[in-house]
Order: structure tokens, then C-alpha cells, then sequence
């Protein structure tokens, strides 16, 4: 991903999100915006079509897996990666059924995380 | 487990060995003692855990655990402890019981509660899921609803927090 691209950071926790977002900046990207919950990120994506995207599963309104089925069919050129801390066999099953590239289990690894942020386009 | 980890020592002085319980909460108050471990402060002890046969009470931070078995987990405390034991885990210099003590709280017991949930079904045991942890919720804990509430005081330097677990 360029360093210039459209980030959203979609949680219901704002500790989650000051995290993610912090490591984000910290990798040099400065594009980031936030939601916390899956209807709202939703709706982000249809207006501004983000390059990425970062979902948590459990929210308030509408879950991550579902906002990852709606987002995909408005915009399938997004990359979804679910991020969250319920990372069971159903979950992530359903989160790549829905269309997400990728999931990584909170707590974030740092480095882990900048791993699948470069290699999420390939 | 490994005798020289803190957690182990911390289970091992406990009693949770000596009350009857589930597997489930067994596993349950296990994973607690790691992740307060990992992710708070390692320098606490176990109060007396308990199974309670009558309790009403309300809890204001919660989070309910969904599947077979379903659960309901909250906690609770002094808002002194409870404020030191957000600050402990989000080193966001939380200084009063504010919606970021709850949000922070809510935030562990959401991760604790996840890698819980995780533990279970990498072992095959169960697949299980969360619902949105509740805050302000108020929530009434009543007997009559639950096969079973597990009381696990978690006593720090700066106050106890207790945790309850819901069995339905």
C-alpha cells in the first residue's frame, strides 16, 4: 500500500482505534479515518471509497463480517482486514467468505501488522 | 504450566481448585489470571472465589458470552481500583472513574473475553461468540436467571476488582 492511501479504521473501542491508528502513523501513513460501527463504515466507504480498511467483528449496529459483505459488494477493489480479538475458526471463516484479505488477532503486533499492510495488495 | 510464571503462582495460591465449578469456568478464571497478567499487572493475588447461591446486585460494565454455554461476565469494584486498573491496562493517564475508565475496562474484558473465546475453539471444545460489551448498562444480576455466578475477587496494591461470571 502507498503511504498516501485511504485508510478507514472502523471499532467500537476507542483505546482499538487510537492503537491502530497510532501504528499506522508511526508506518507513515496519513490518510486515516475513523468509525465505530459497521454501518457507519459502511456508509464511509460508499462515499470515499478507501483503499483499506480495518474492521473489528464485535460492534454495536452492525458487525464487522457484515459490513465486510456490504462494503465488498459497493466497492470490491477495497481491502478489508478484520482485526479483533474474537479470532475463532466460525469467525474467521465467515470474516474471508465475506471478502476480507486478512485477519490479525488482538492484541496488534506491531510487526505483524506492518507485514500484512505491504503485502495486502498482492 | 510453568511454575516460575507469575500466573501460575497466582492460580496456584488461590482456591479455585477447591471449589466446585465447571470446566468452563475453570478455563475461564485460568485465562483471566494470564491475560491480567499480560496485558495489566502481574503483582496481585486471588481472593476467595466463590459460587454464590444468592446475590442481586448491578453491574455497570459488562459483556455477555453467547453460544452453548452462553455466560454473562462483568466487572465490578471500587471506583478507586477500578480507575487504577484502567490506567494500568491503557496508560492513557485516567485519573477518574470517566467514560475512558469504562471504555478502557470494557476494552479488556471485550480482549480478555476474545482470546478466552479463542482458547476454547482452537481446542475444539466450543465455538463461541460476544456480544458489544455494555456500558451504563446497569446491569441486575439475578440468581434466578443463571445456573451459576463465579465470584473471582482479583485483589491489587491499590484495591480489589471483581469479576463475575454468569453461567445461563
Amino acid at each position: 500500500m502507498n503511504k498516501d492511501c485511504k485508510i478507514l479504521v472502523c471499532d467500537d473501542s476507542i483505546l482499538a482505534r487510537k492503537n491502530l491508528t497510532g501504528f499506522l502513523t508511526g508506518f507513515g501513513y496519513t490518510n486515516i479515518s475513523e468509525v465505530s460501527n459497521g454501518e457507519d463504515a459502511v456508509n464511509y466507504c460508499r462515499e470515499n471509497k478507501p483503499d483499506l480498511v480495518f474492521l473489528d467483528i464485535v460492534m454495536p449496529v452492525k458487525d464487522g463480517v457484515t459490513a465486510t459483505g456490504e462494503i465488498m459488494a459497493a466497492n470490491p477493489d477495497t481491502k478489508i482486514i478484520i482485526v479483533s480479538s474474537v479470532g475463532t475458526q466460525t469467525h474467521l471463516k465467515e470474516a474471508i467468505k465475506a471478502g476480507a484479505k486478512d485477519f490479525i488477532q488482538k492484541p496488534i503486533d506491531e510487526e505483524l501488522l506492518k507485514q500484512v499492510v505491504e503485502n495486502v495488495d498482492g | 504450566m510453568d511454575n516460575n510464571k507469575p500466573y501460575s503462582r497466582i492460580l496456584e495460591t488461590s482456591n479455585y481448585l477447591n471449589v466446585c465449578m465447571s470446566d468452563f469456568v475453570k478455563a475461564y478464571i485460568e485465562k483471566l489470571v494470564y491475560n491480567i497478567c499480560m496485558y495489566v499487572d502481574s503483582d496481585f493475588s486471588l481472593g476467595n472465589i466463590e459460587i454464590l447461591n444468592t446475590f442481586s446486585g448491578k453491574c455497570e460494565l459488562s459483556q455477555q458470552i453467547t453460544g452453548v454455554p452462553s455466560a454473562y461476565s462483568c466487572v465490578d469494584g471500587m471506583e478507586d481500583a477500578l480507575v487504577s486498573f484502567a490506567e494500568n491496562y491503557s496508560h492513557l493517564g485516567i485519573k477518574s472513574f470517566d467514560v475512558l475508565a469504562r471504555e478502557a475496562i470494557l476494552d479488556f474484558l471485550n480482549l480478555h473475553n476474545g482470546l478466552f473465546v479463542v482458547l476454547l475453539s482452537k481446542n475444539n471444545i466450543c465455538e463461541l461468540s460476544l456480544d458489544v460489551p455494555k456500558q451504563n448498562g446497569n446491569y441486575q444480576i439475578d440468581l434466578a436467571q443463571y445456573r451459576s455466578i463465579t465470584v473471582i475477587p482479583v485483589i491489587f496494591k491499590y484495591g480489589t476488582v471483581k469479576f463475575y461470571l454468569c453461567e445461563i
